[in-house]
């Protein structure tokens, strides 16, 4: 994944690359235009300055010319001949290369060719000033552009961290406050307010998205709790219709206990909307008063409480509760959670088959005696138990992982050596 | 003995009144808040049945209403809402009972008879049957003033039965008055047989008659 300043930022560095490349002919033709008028201008005083020079001194011919030898010894690039007529055109200017003498670099000359006229003589002259040649500047200019295009990119880099950091820090604020965003909790969150347009529209949208999700999450656990209660009336009038029906003397063995088995699966129904409606509370963050618990203490109350459901089974009990280990958590769902594992320890024992319970240094453990391991990956799913146990309401493990969710404590359920163990992790 | 059935459920309250009325109950029914509250303020009753969520009102504020006017009447709430904090706030605004729907009939009216009880008798409350004498602050049992010991849980089949006398009572309906909670997650009711086996033994061994009996292989029915 590229970073979302990275993009343009290599777009940028490909334009200012393509630009620079074109700006060096630009420059160059520039350049050379400039020079080649100055030095034109230049040769033109100097020829000027000869012209009046000329017309000054008074040298005999013999004089002049060996003082213009003596000049064209020590000023190769001037010459002043004497000719014999003028040309058609007074001044000429012109370009040349030529290459230097014992070595094979070509230098330019630019230069100027000027007929004069003085003391009734005729003189050509001309004065060839270096320019320097076409290579070399195109050089030079590549090098400096190349200098600014290294300049230009780090620019870019700092300019770009900069940017990325400052410009896009509200962007990046709203991002780790919508990572920690958690819908349970139901609080809204703050995002500080911008100044830059877009931000301030994201902040604005950000905020309506999430409270329709609140409210919605608001309606779907009102829903919840709602279809729980309303689903107990129902339930009550079959149920107090059914103990009505039974006080009615012309009922025979038969029809009393087709009536009276109704009220089993009748108690799994209200057992399936009350559970439902824990589970949305536990995931509504509802249980909030957390307490030191003695998590010894409690198994031992539950047993006591179940008595009547495992004394006529036999069961051979197999309790290690010595260690006094506590928690923190809400004790009423502390107490769902051990009644749960226990109430299906003791559900699914057969007759006089072991059943065991071990509290140690961080972790307690319910084991019992089975014939085939439980599908692990549906175990703690809701509806998901393979059970055709009328009794099971098909959500009590579903519960017990939601407990330990809430608390952050690992469940984990193992089979080994004909045992099925449930074991959670503090 | 007067009771008011405050309940939106028309069917629920109507089945509660027709259960109750072989008793020496006279039951009156309130379907709405208006209705509830006019009754409370007009009549005293013995004991109230408060449904709490209700058309026109929260039947909570029925109850501090009735506390605020310091009357005594006794009051059962009778909700959906089964968690432990709803029952702990009824019962701080001053309710004298809780009872989660759905329940069976037999159920509350052992718990109305508790509470007429415990609200008529307050010093010396002791329910006599014939030979049968049971105080229910002292949990004891005196057949022919000679005790029985009595478990527990034998103890509250007993008044569960005194409070239903002629009623058919079901296996499933002694199992949710002996498991409360528990009573649902398990198909097996089969352990209220040895504490009716045991409660019958021990009244018979003392010499009470026969009052206590099987009906259609599975029910129990007190009766004389």
């Amino acid at each position: 994944m590229t970073k979302l300043l990275n993009k343009p930022f290599k777009a940028f560095t490909v334009y200012a690359l393509i630009l620079l490349a074109c700006s060096v002919p630009a420059y160059y033709y520039v350049i050379d235009k400039i020079w080649i008028r100055e030095i034109d201008n230049q040769n033109e005083i100097l020829k000027e300055k000869i012209e009046n020079g000329l017309r000054q001194i008074k040298l005999n011919e013999i004089e002049l010319i060996k003082t213009l030898q003596f000049v064209d010894t020590i000023h190769p690039g001037l010459k002043l001949i004497p000719i014999d007529s003028s040309g058609k055109r007074k001044i000429l200017y012109y370009t040349i290369s030529r290459k230097r003498e014992n070595s094979n670099k070509i230098d330019r000359f630019r230069g100027l060719s000027a007929y004069l006229y003085s003391q009734k003589k005729y003189y050509l002259l001309t004065v060839e000033t270096n320019v320097k040649e076409k290579k070399g500047t195109i050089i030079t200019l590549v090098n400096i552009s190349f200098f600014f295009f290294i300049f230009l990119v780090a620019g870019f880099i700092i300019i770009n961290r900069i940017i990325s950091i400052r410009i896009w820090q509200p962007f990046k604020n709203n991002l780790d406050k919508l990572n920690s965003f958690d819908l349970k909790t139901q609080k809204e969150l703050n995002f500080k307010p911008s100044i830059i347009l877009e931000f301030e529209e994201l902040n604005q949208t950000l905020n309506k998205f999430i409270q329709k999700n609140i409210s919605a999450y608001k309606l779907q656990k009102e829903f919840a709790e709602n279809a729980s209660h309303e689903l107990q009336t129902p339930i009550s009038v079959i149920k107090s219709k059914l103990d009505l029906l039974v006080q009615n003397s012309l009922l025979n063995q038969e029809q009393y206990e087709l009536l009276t088995s109704i009220n089993i699966p009748l108690s799994k129904l209200s057992r399936i909307t009350k559970n439902l409606l824990l589970l949305a509370k536990i995931e509504n963050r509802q249980y909030s008063n957390i307490e030191t618990i003695g998590i010894k203490q409690v198994i031992n109350e539950t047993l006591s409480l179940l008595t009547d459901q495992w004394s006529h089974k036999n069961l051979k009990f197999n309790l290690e509760l010595s260690y006094s280990l506590t928690c923190l958590a809400n004790k009423n769902l502390f107490e769902i959670l051990i009644s749960n594992l226990l109430i299906n320890a003791i559900k699914y024992t057969n007759e006089g088959y072991l059943l065991g319970v071990s509290v140690s240094a961080s972790r307690i453990k319910v084991y019992n005696e089975g014939k085939m391991p439980l599908n692990g990956d549906q175990l703690f799913k809701r509806f998901a138990s393979t059970s055709n146990l009328s009794g099971s309401s098909g959500l009590g493990l579903a519960i017990v992982k939601e407990i330990c969710d809430l608390y952050s404590w690992e469940i984990r359920y193992e089979y080994e050596n004909s045992q099925h163990i449930f074991s959670i992790e503090f | 003995m007067k009771l008011l059935i405050i309940e939106d459920e028309n069917e629920l309250a109507s089945n509660i009144a027709s259960y109750l009325s072989g008793e020496n109950y006279v039951c009156e029914i309130a379907n709405c808040y208006d209705s509830a509250y006019q009754k409370i303020n007009l009549y005293n009753y013995d004991c109230i049945l408060l449904d709490l969520s209700l058309p026109g009102g929260d039947g909570l504020d029925l109850l501090k209403i009735l506390r605020f006017n310091k009357k005594e009447d006794g009051v059962i709430v009778i909700s959906a809402k089964d968690s432990i904090e709803d029952k702990i706030y009824a019962l701080q605004y001053g309710a004298d009972d809780y009872l989660a729907k759905p329940f069976h009939l037999s159920e509350l009216a052992a718990r109305i008879f508790a509470v007429i009880r415990r609200k008529s008798f307050s010093n010396s409350n002791t329910i006599s049957f014939n030979e049968l004498h049971i105080d229910i602050l002292a949990k004891t049992v005196k057949v022919n003033e000679q005790s029985i010991s009595l478990t527990k849980k034998e103890f509250q089949l007993l008044l569960l039965f005194i409070g239903n006398k002629n009623r058919v009572l079901s296996k499933s309906a002694l199992a949710e008055n002996l498991s409360g909670d528990f009573a649902d997650m398990f198909d097996n009711h089969d352990f209220v047989y040895a504490h009716v086996k045991n409660l019958k033994k021990k009244l018979s061994e003392a010499g009470s008659g026969n009052y206590l009996k099987t009906i259609y292989g599975s029910g129990y029915i007190w009766q004389l």
